[in-house]
């Protein structure tokens, strides 16, 4: 078990700058999810960790020590790849034993550890079959057990989900989930699927370009996003913008938005209003009229473009002047393509973004202070 | 008593049967060509075969006169030590060049190395450039360092077929994924140990295939062994084949008899290794 720090790191891949200085301070024994769009640098980032890249500048520490450039091997991290990168010619035994025998453990110990790590991941019975003999979720548990046969100070997996189908894509989850709580080891999750982020993350690490725009738990990315970039990215279906124009009149700031209007007091927002800001408001936040909890009082009214319905429930995609706004309404409402349709929502359930930089004004509580 | 699960049908059996016509006028043409071609190549076989066991055997196709005296001319002791002496040129030839060949494949294919893709296309058109036309100075190198005997001559014969062993290996190593070169690293293992543990047992049937071309090469050359080895002893079959044919006769039953025990070695080398190449490429199972 062990903390990671990651200080001021680049990674340039000849004139390409990947991680434009990356700062961040992984927990002992956290389990913290690298989530972002791909390309974004959060597999060069996990890579970096485990050895496999060098950093072009800055330093990486596992605990106190310094690793930047300890070989892979020296560094004690365990990796399960994307791939997950099982020895084809061996049986499931032989690549589990692969490390142990490597680093020269005496035989009756790897077996013991072996079958020990093999009943964790219920692999015992497929010991001696090959990978091309297993199926998808069996080869992604012997990539785990792999990995997971030595006690390892940090735990890396590369998007280890995502070759598998959705339904054992869900079972897996709360398996890794379950694991990393019984065993405690520092994990580190790399993947591209927010719900996988926000359901198995103690910490979710958002990358974009290269940049880390928020490390926070679960609940404070998705209440409290830094950014629009981050609010847009987190939940689904996305978040939607609206665009909004606003005035100051003395202690509360008056925004104008698709024909409503409502005051917000000023002292919600930390420093200075910028000239345009953009408002964030979550699908499940905005309400078909007919279907709304009362404190909803801002009303804008539109035409149905789409409508997507999973069962439980429908999400609408309503044209408000111009503006797409997706929205749930109740399961297999009845509404049509072309519909007029009124929607209400509560200004408190609103987020404030920065038109241009898209921070988010008004961090912190979420109580309701519309004036 | 049984319960049976299957479900039954009701055929349609007043319907025909689908079936796509296979006689066709562009089938019977090829299949004629094919014929054709095959009789074509089969015949000096068949020669041989025959002309092995007549002893009346000329280098016309005739119905033979059975006997058995070529065959025991074949294996007279000189005769099979130059058969030994091929076998040792062409198990050399073999070692050294699939070492070498796999050691400088998994190089190209794997490592950071300059100027690979230059090194490369030399490697390509050396594999074109026919050994023999070097064979003057190549002659004198040797003569002039005392190499003039079997074993420089089996690893100057490996050597030749490197270039081409270089690219069949190549192609093998190229598919195996780096991934299961990371993930080893990632367990503490050495170069060596990568090598050995991982790469090796998966390029096995590009090795197998490697070591047939090497062999073959190796084992069906007459122009470096007469030049290159100076004691008749120690020369290998094909120089002994030549010496079949006198300046005023020609044994053909012997050389045909001789040739088939020479290409016996072949033959078996190929059923021995096929289990290799039916195993096939398997990745199955390393990555997705």
């Amino acid at each position: 078990m062990a903390s990671v720090t990651f200080q001021n790191v680049w990674k340039r891949f000849g004139e390409l700058t990947i991680i434009p200085d990356l700062n961040l301070q992984i927990n002992d024994g956290e389990f913290i999810v690298f989530v972002g769009p791909s390309g974004c640098g959060k597999t060069t980032t996990l890579r970096m960790l485990a050895g496999l890249e060098t950093p072009t500048y800055g330093k990486i520490f596992v605990d106190d020590e310094d690793v930047t450039l300890t070989p892979p091997g020296r560094r004690d991290a365990a990796m399960v790849f994307q791939s997950y990168a099982l020895y084809p010619h061996m049986t499931v035994r032989k690549n589990l034993a692969f490390g142990p025998a490597i680093r020269g453990e005496a035989k009756s110990d790897i077996a013991r550890s072996v079958d020990k790590v093999a009943q964790l991941v219920g692999l015992d019975k497929l010991l001696d079959r090959r990978p091309a003999e297993l199926s998808g979720g069996q080869r992604q548990r012997v990539a785990l057990a792999r990995a997971m046969i030595r006690r390892p100070r940090v735990f890396l997996l590369d998007e280890p989900l995502s070759n598998l189908d959705a339904s054992l894509r869900t079972q897996m989850r709360a398996e890794i989930t379950q694991l990393q709580r019984q065993l405690g080891v520092t994990t580190v999750y790399v993947t591209h699927d927010q719900v996988e982020a926000m359901t198995m993350g103690d910490r979710i690490a958002v990358f974009d370009k290269g940049r880390v725009l928020q490390v926070a738990t679960p609940a404070e990315l998705y209440r409290s996003p830094a950014s629009k970039a981050v609010g847009t990215f987190i939940g689904s279906p996305n978040m939607n913008i609206l665009p909004a124009s606003l005035q100051h009149e003395g202690e509360t700031v008056r925004f104008d938005c698709l024909g409503t209007s409502f005051g917000v007091a000023a002292r919600e927002f930390s420093g200075s209003l910028p000239q345009v800001v953009e408002l964030g408001l979550r699908p499940d936040e905005i309400h078909w009229t007919k279907d709304a909890p009362s404190r909803c009082s801002e009303k804008i009214s539109g035409t149905v473009t789409a409508i997507e319905t999973t069962g439980s429930e429908t999400f609408v995609l309503v044209d408000v002047a111009g503006t797409l706004i997706n929205s749930k309404f109740p399961s297999f409402a009845p509404i049509h393509l072309g519909d007029q349709v009124n929607l209400v929502f509560d200004a408190n359930d609103l987020y404030f973004f920065d038109g241009v930089s898209g921070v988010n004004l008004r961090l912190g509580s979420k109580e309701p202070s519309v004036v | 008593m049984q319960t049976s699960t299957e479900l039954s049908y009701n055929l349609p059996m007043d319907l025909k049967i689908n079936e796509p016509r296979t006689l066709t006028g562009g089938r019977v043409i090829s299949n004629l060509t094919a014929a054709l071609l095959a009789i074509f190549f089969a015949l000096p076989m068949v020669w041989m075969v025959l002309a092995s066991v007549d002893s009346e055997a000329t280098n016309q196709l005739n119905l033979p006169h059975l006997t058995a005296a070529h065959y025991w001319v074949a294996v007279q002791s000189e005769n099979l030590s130059a058969l030994g002496n091929s076998l040792i040129i062409s198990t050399v030839a073999t070692v050294v060049g699939t070492m070498a060949a796999f050691l400088a494949a998994y190089v190209l294919s794997k490592q950071h190395i300059p100027f690979k893709n230059p090194l490369l296309l030399t490697v390509l058109f050396l594999s074109g450039v026919p050994i023999s036309i070097l064979i003057v100075p190549i002659y004198k190198m040797f003569a002039a360092l005392g190499w003039l005997s079997i074993i420089p001559t089996g690893i100057l014969l490996g050597v030749t077929a490197l270039p081409f062993q270089i690219y069949q290996l190549k192609n093998f190593i190229d598919a195996i994924p780096v991934e299961l070169e990371e993930a080893a690293v990632l367990e503490q293992a050495s170069s060596f140990q990568i090598l050995w543990k991982v790469i090796f047992p998966l390029a096995k049937p590009g090795l197998a295939s490697a070591a047939i071309f090497g062999f073959v090469n190796a084992w069906g050359n007459f122009l470096m062994p007469v030049v290159l080895i100076n004691r008749l002893a120690d020369q290998p079959a094909p120089v002994r084949l030549f010496g079949f044919m006198g300046s005023n006769s020609i044994n053909y039953g012997v050389i045909a008899a001789y040739s088939i025990i020479y290409s016996l070695p072949v033959i078996v080398l190929f059923f021995g290794m096929s289990r290799q190449f039916k195993a096939g490429f398997s990745l199955g199972g390393a990555v997705k």
